[in-house]
């Protein structure tokens, strides 16, 4: 049987585990389509409260893997799954104006109390997203799920940069990683989450 | 400043493996174990003799001889 690479084994465990990231996605996006209605209900014509969310593609799941080894290499004698990530299935709650997070993450973590923080830090000692990791018990306990709770305007910015950033042209490689970059990105989230 | 004194000892970021190399030299340093280390620290490592014709590594956590073939493939 011809060699295969830890990459051809962890896409094969992907297919496998891809109907169960499915349903927890659906149960964790109508979970909190339900946690949050009592905000949506009484939301004024300028607010909004949106819910996305998203099956990790393959790739996407296999790179993130790899980035968190030292170096971005598999080693061919170890083994590894996709089930260590924190995000197979995820689901972003968005909102406009940002002050309204201060009604939607007390209602989410009552209901997901024992899932973990992951917090996504300003830059300035502030906070610029709620971000938390766990189980949806009832479906899975194999896949970890992510919600995020973020301003509706960082995460606009947050959708356009990671397709230019972390899906780039091969002209852009690498371009995320720049100081300027970063300096820009910096305005735009303290901007934003004002 | 330790970019600065990493750039000026010739090694070049790889981005898709976020190290620090010097094919010359032969010498790769990872981000991490940048991140982690003193200035001072790196310059004693940047001074260390090469291994030969073998690479060297400076790693947080030391890498096995898997990950060591996988980057000496990559890195030529």
């Amino acid at each position: 049987m011809p060699e295969r690479f830890v990459e051809d084994i962890l896409r094969a465990e992907y297919f496998k585990l891809l109907p169960e990231i499915r349903r927890v996605t659906w149960q964790l996006e109508t979970e909190i389509r339900y946690h949050t209605s009592s905000i949506r209900h009484k939301l004024r014509q300028y607010e909004q409260l949106l819910i996305r969310s998203r099956v990790k593609d393959c790739e996407s799941a296999i790179k993130a893997l790899q980035r968190r080894q030292e170096g971005r290499v598999f080693d061919p004698d170890r083994s590894y799954s996709l089930t260590s990530l924190p995000d197979l299935a995820g689901v972003r709650v968005l909102i406009f104006p940002g002050s309204k997070l201060k009604a939607a993450h007390p209602l989410l973590r009552k209901s997901y109390s024992d899932w973990e923080a992951d917090p996504v830090p300003d830059g300035a000692g502030g906070l610029l997203a709620h971000k938390y990791n766990g189980y949806c018990h009832d479906i899975s306990s194999t896949i970890r799920a992510e919600y995020q709770i973020v301003p509706m305007l960082v995460g606009l910015f947050w959708e356009v940069e990671h397709s230019a950033m972390y899906k780039p042209d091969p002209a852009l490689m690498g371009i995320g990683k720049s100081p300027e970059m970063n300096q820009l990105k910096a305005e735009v989230e303290s901007f934003a989450a004002v | 400043m330790k970019k600065e004194i990493l750039h000026r000892a010739n090694y070049r970021y790889v981005f898709d493996r976020d190290m620090y190399v010097n094919r010359d030299a032969k010498k790769a340093f990872s981000l991490e174990y940048v991140q982690d280390h003193s200035e001072e620290e790196l310059l004693q490592r940047i001074r260390e003799a090469a291994n030969g014709s073998n690479w060297r590594f400076y790693f947080n956590s030391e890498p096995t001889e898997g990950v060591r073939r996988e980057l000496e493939r990559v890195l030529g």
